[in-house]
């Protein structure tokens, strides 16, 4: 079962993004959350509408979790509460990823059901934060792509890997998404081959992020002629495991 | 004016040839189309193609020795989700000549927007003491041939759902229902959403075969639409904010109301029709059976 | 000067910060925050709780409320310039009182109660006493907390919507309360403006924009009694106390007043209904012979009856749910775990004739002339919000509900309230008081749905058919609105949900397509083969001295080896010309579409040289070469090792 969230379309969006704008505490947001906007839509068809007590359910766990990492007052452990909120949103929101893609879906998310959650974790936040323009940028979209992109059933905790990954290498995957990060397997796999060359030591006499970073330069060449995709995991493990020596090779020369 | 080059050598596209891939609709198969309406994420696609490669030529012009192995594969990319992933793959060991058949199944869930779907000649797994020349890394890939359908676009699409009527406190045995919901200004997406009971089997089956009706589904699909259409005008007359000078903006659920009464009625205004309806309601209803042409309308 | 005129004449003090420090005005005011509702609803609500805990111990007496807007006649006008102004800075942006009351008329709402206790006690803060502080909390100290019990306010906040609705953000307080044994009147002004620097021979004193207009004592300014204070009341015009009477008048200077409402009776009937809507509890006759609020609404002079809550629609409707609140008929509502009663509902589910949805009842947060809310109140019984549940099914079906919250909880809902007491939001308590606010709300909303009739349709989950084709076969009946479902039919500026473009071109394939490339590849110069010279002319006027030649690529490149190193060949063909100049411009391709591009960086692919069609190789990366236009030449490069080259072929002649 898959829920159909709604949709904040852009006039509104933006909208609302002006009002807010000039409200001066994440807590005065508190007031303007809604479960409901008179101007959200949803997809004809393809699942059940989110059922009201759901969203409530879902505003209420994300609203807790930001009051354990200081909600109304300066975000603490900004990056832990992004991990968990990675894990509370994929875990449970019961939404597919083409439904996910839909960027006015988290437009309603920051913008409706949880104004104060939002401009709490970024305060007096650009438009990419909250809006419908960039889900790679939002505030819970990326969260939840985050999740889905290394969850991984196979771990007995799928999501494991948002902790060893990092908010800056993370960005770094997603800014590639569409070339490399759009596949689940090859990010899966990365992160599986990253863990193991640090547990070898392999990573020991570099800068762990520039390697990374190299990586995914030197994976961004091969992808063109190689793909990575149509592989079995044992085959992608290789070459994943080569791409990242010779990025690393490359830096210790 | 630029040309791009693989850096390895590549087998002359002669070596493989592809029949086009054959879409599986419930019990028929039809060739790709180049879009496919009705399709929702509840919609599995299964695809099944041919492809005759010949091994042989292909491991002698790219100087791989005779038993290197190669691999089908295909791989689709959804603009919809943005997600790419994996749906077959074949290994080729060790044979010449022949044809394969692929069958694959890509997850209604993972997709929407437009679907590529590449199916590719690679090399399997990474291969040691080759010539310098041969394709050596895992997923080199051979020969590719990407296929394109667009699944979701910008139509506009009546929201149903399928439910169960009876723990719901609408009448177990009724057919259908449509929630009309919120102002004139509200979004029409949002307000409007038409219940099936799914307890109901001839309603139920005919909205699940409506992209393949039988006669039987198509008549009950007609007097639902009928029924609905006359619902919505009646809905909306009943409404005092519905009037001929209100100006609704667009795509609220008085801008639809207002379409829908002018496909109803074309210029007739909505106070007259609003009279008729008190005179006269049962020749009204008739009227707008004829005017959804009910049942096919002439025949 | 001013220390003589001061002696004989009551006038304004300024309060300058002390060296520790005070809080300034305007954050005074701003602890009501920013209502959401209107200012004179707000300050209905306010001064009406006020006035209730207030209200006097004597039994059987009620509390009698009034308000009374109207402009000081022009017999009385003079004496508030002259007195009111007294001592008070010179600077108008300092001291807002300026221009209010050197405007053409003065405007000024008596907020009053009578049947109170008014403000007694000690007149200084610093006096240790057992008596009630009432004069203190409402003049001197800020933001102290209530001590009544049960009360309505949790903080003295309430006092700031005076402030806040005075555009000069002055008040005179006149009151008269019990003290030393027996009725003593006060008179006392008050304002919160802003804090200011004032600057003078001995150098610059800051103020904190807080001013008391009386008689400094001590260095205190205390308020005007008795005489005095009767004798200012009479040259101000105001209404003076009956003698055995208690009470308080709050004057608000200046008041400002909602934009829409210029008319006297629109404010008239909108102070009127506000009592009723807001109010509607304390005003009904009460078996348990407590006493009730009685109110009295004046606007220039003309009376407005404040509508009878019990005849009223919708309030009716409300009156009568609240008696079923208080009777046999309650719905208790409860949480499971821990089990604990969090108040009673009292529901009436009826037919609801048209009523006038009036601009009142909108405050109240009526948007229709449907009724489906429920009134929720504390043990004080004063309306802290409407909670709406889902619209009726049927246009004249509605209901109407009231809710008191247990007093056993009074302090956990009175700390979910925002300062201006119409909301709980379960947000701001600790986990356990928590779960009951929402535990309320979610048992409301399960009660208002089943009341909506609409219980179950929405929850019972879809299911996993696919329904796409049955959609498109009803969008005719949806034209016009942009789906963001299967039918494919784009409709023009339609926004793309999902947002992910489509792929740029593919890595070429077998077909042997130009990947990267636009229509101007070698390709299209074969079929005009004879244009040899027709590469595209400088536009601007200038001539240039050297034209782009066209290219004719022969071929993909491809991999050989030369040397013993792999090298990678493109062959082209030149058009016939002299002194052309030849360059490889070459790149990497990066990203899975190929599309991307590389171009600097250490590891680039370079150009090892030329071959002519006569075979000879040019090693030079730039040559300059003739051209009969026959035969092949090759463009010979050093790939980067497992990467795609990406090879263009420049050839540049004289005009």
């Amino acid at each position: 079962m898959s829920y159909l969230y709604p949709r904040l379309i852009g006039g509104r969006a933006q909208q609302l993004f002006d009002e807010f704008a000039a409200v001066p505490s994440p807590n005065d947001l508190v007031d303007r959350a809604r479960t409901h906007d008179d101007s959200a839509v949803y997809v004809a068809t393809g699942g059940a509408r989110v059922p009201v007590e759901k969203l409530s359910a879902l505003s209420t766990a994300v609203r807790d979790l930001a009051r354990e990492h200081g909600f109304p007052h300066k975000a603490q452990r900004a990056g832990e509460f992004d991990v968990a909120l990675a894990r509370l949103l994929h875990r449970s929101m019961e939404v597919m990823p083409a439904e996910a893609a839909a960027r006015e879906m988290w437009a309603f998310l920051s913008l409706v059901l949880l104004p104060d959650v939002a401009y709490w974790r970024f305060p007096a936040p650009p438009g990419d934060r909250v809006m419908h323009t960039d889900i790679t940028r939002h505030v819970f979209g990326r969260l939840w792509w985050r999740a889905d992109l290394i969850h991984d059933l196979a771990r007995e905790d799928p999501y494991e890997v948002l902790e060893i990954l990092g908010e800056a290498d993370f960005d770094q995957v997603y800014s590639r998404r569409k070339q490399i990060g759009a596949s689940p397997t090859i990010v899966r796999n990365l992160i599986r081959v990253w863990s193991e060359l640090r547990e070898n030591g392999e990573l020991a006499l570099v800068n762990d992020r520039q390697a990374f970073r190299n990586t995914l330069m030197v994976l961004n060449r091969v992808v063109p002629f190689l793909s990575l995709n149509a592989l079995d995991d044992h085959a992608l493990v290789g070459e994943l495991r080569r791409i990242a020596r010779q990025a690393i090779g490359r830096m210790q020369s | 004016m630029s040309r791009i080059a693989y850096p390895y050598l590549r087998p002359a596209s002669s070596t493989v040839d592809a029949q086009p891939w054959r879409l599986l609709l419930g019990e028929e198969e039809v060739e790709l189309p180049e879009s496919l309406d009705g399709w929702d994420y509840n919609l599995d696609l299964r695809l099944r193609r041919e492809v005759q490669v010949d091994g042989e030529a292909i491991r002698e012009q790219c100087r791989l020795p005779a038993g290197a192995p190669l691999a089908l594969s295909v791989v689709w990319y959804s603009t919809g989700s943005g997600l790419r992933g994996r749906s077959a793959f074949e290994r080729l060991d060790g044979r010449g000549y022949a044809t394969h058949h692929l069958d694959l199944t890509i997850a209604g869930a993972e997709v929407g927007g437009v679907l590529s779907i590449d199916t590719l000649l690679v090399v399997p797994e990474a291969l040691a003491e080759v010539d310098a020349l041969a394709p050596h890394r895992a997923g080199s890939m051979l020969w590719e041939h990407r296929s394109e359908i667009r699944l979701q676009g910008g139509a506009s699409q009546f929201p149903i759902a399928v439910v169960d009527f009876g723990p719901s406190t609408l009448p177990d045995t009724a057919a259908w229902h449509l929630e009309v919901s919120g102002s004139m200004d509200s979004a029409a997406m949002g307000s409007l959403l038409l219940l099936v009971n799914e307890r109901n089997k001839a309603v139920a089956e005919a909205f699940s075969r409506a992209g393949k009706p039988r006669q039987a589904d198509s008549l009950v699909l007609s007097a639902v639409y009928a029924d609905v259409a006359r619902t919505m005008v009646e809905h909306a007359l009943s409404r005092e904010d519905f009037v001929d000078d209100a100006n609704y903006g667009e795509e609220t659920l008085g801008a639809l109301m207002l379409d829908v009464f002018r496909q109803m009625f074309g210029a007739r205004t909505i106070k007259d029709v609003r009279l008729r309806m008190q005179d006269s309601p049962s020749l009204m209803a008739t009227e707008m059976q004829a005017a959804v042409g009910i049942f096919g309308g002439d025949s | 000067m001013t220390g003589i005129a001061f002696m004989t004449r009551p006038g304004w003090d300024s309060q300058a910060y002390p060296p520790e420090g005070a809080s300034a005005a305007e954050g005074i005011r701003s602890q009501l925050g920013r209502p959401s509702l209107d200012l004179l609803t707000v300050l209905v609500r306010e001064a009406a709780q006020n006035s209730w805990d207030a209200r006097s111990d004597e039994p059987g007496s009620n509390v009698r409320f009034g308000l009374d807007l109207h402009t000081v006649g022009p017999a009385h006008a003079h004496a508030w310039r002259s007195l009111l102004l007294e001592g008070g800075p010179r600077n108008a942006d300092n001291f807002p009182l300026r221009k209010s009351l050197n405007a053409t008329s003065i405007r000024v709402l008596a907020v009053s109660d009578r049947g109170t206790k008014g403000l007694g006690g000690p007149t200084r803060a610093d006096v240790v006493t057992d008596e009630r502080r009432d004069f203190i909390t409402f003049v001197r100290n800020v933001g102290e907390p209530r001590d009544t019990e049960l009360g309505g306010g949790t903080y003295g906040f309430g006092k700031g919507i005076f402030f806040m609705l005075s555009r000069p953000h002055t008040v005179l307080i006149h009151t008269r309360a019990q003290f030393e044994g027996r009725l003593q009147t006060r008179l006392i002004g008050s304002s919160l403006a802003h804090s200011f620097t004032e600057s003078s021979a001995t150098g610059d004193t800051r103020y904190t924009g807080r001013h008391w207009w009386g008689r400094k004592v001590d260095g205190v300014v205390e308020p005007l009694v008795d005489n005095e204070a009767e004798a200012m009341i009479d040259r101000l015009g105001l209404q003076r106390f009956a003698p055995d009477e208690s009470g308080t008048t709050v004057v608000v200077i200046d008041p400002e007043l909602d934009d829409g409402m210029s008319e006297a009776e629109e404010v008239g009937t909108y102070l009127a209904e506000t009592i009723m809507w807001q109010l509607w509890p304390k005003m009904l006759p009460r078996y348990d012979g407590r006493p009730i609020m009685l109110f009295d609404v004046t606007v220039d002079g003309q009376r407005y009856e404040v509508p009878d809550p019990e005849t009223t629609l919708p309030i009716n409707m409300f009156v009568e749910a609240y008696r079923r609140m208080n009777g046999p008929g309650a719905r208790a509502i409860e949480t499971k775990r821990p089990r604990r009663l969090l108040g009673r509902l009292g529901l009436n589910d009826t037919w609801v004739p048209p009523w006038k949805l009036t601009r009142a009842a909108q405050t109240a947060g009526f948007d229709k002339d449907l009724v489906h809310h429920i009134c929720l109140m504390r043990a004080a019984e004063l309306v802290v919000t409407y909670e709406a549940g889902i619209e009726p099914a049927a246009e004249l079906k509605g209901y109407a509900g009231v809710f008191r919250a247990d007093s056993s909880l009074d302090d956990t809902f009175a700390r979910a309230e925002p300062p201006t007491h119409d909301a709980w939001n379960p947000d701001s308590l600790p986990f356990e008081e928590k779960t009951y606010v929402r535990g309320v709300f979610r048992r409301l909303r399960e009660i208002q749905k089943e009341l909506a009739g609409l219980q179950v349709s929405v929850r019972s989950d879809g299911q996993n058919v696919a329904l796409g084709a049955a959609s498109n076969y009803f969008s005719r009946l949806m034209r016009g609105s942009t789906g963001f479902g299967g039918g494919t039919a784009l409709i023009g500026g339609g926004r793309g949900s999902a947002g992910v473009p489509a792929l740029a071109g593919a890595p070429s394939d077998a077909g042997g397509t130009d990947a990267g490339g636009s229509a101007d590849g070698g390709s299209a110069a074969v079929t005009s083969g004879s244009s040899w010279n027709g590469g595209p002319g400088p536009t601007g006027d200038r001539p240039l001295r050297r034209v782009r030649i066209r290219v004719e690529y022969t071929g993909e490149p491809f991999l050989t080896r030369r040397n013993e190193q792999t090298v990678l060949v493109q062959e082209f063909r030149l058009p016939p010309g002299r002194d052309i100049a030849l360059q490889g411009v070459l790149s990497i391709a990066v990203s899975m579409d190929g599309s991307g591009r590389e171009t600097d960086g250490a590891d680039l692919p370079r150009v090892l040289g030329w071959t002519r069609p006569d075979k000879t190789f040019e090693e030079r990366g730039t040559p300059t070469v003739d051209s009969d236009g026959e035969g092949t030449w090759q463009l010979v490069i050093q790939p980067v090792q497992d990467t795609m080259t990406v090879v263009d072929v420049r050839a540049e002649g004289a005009a």
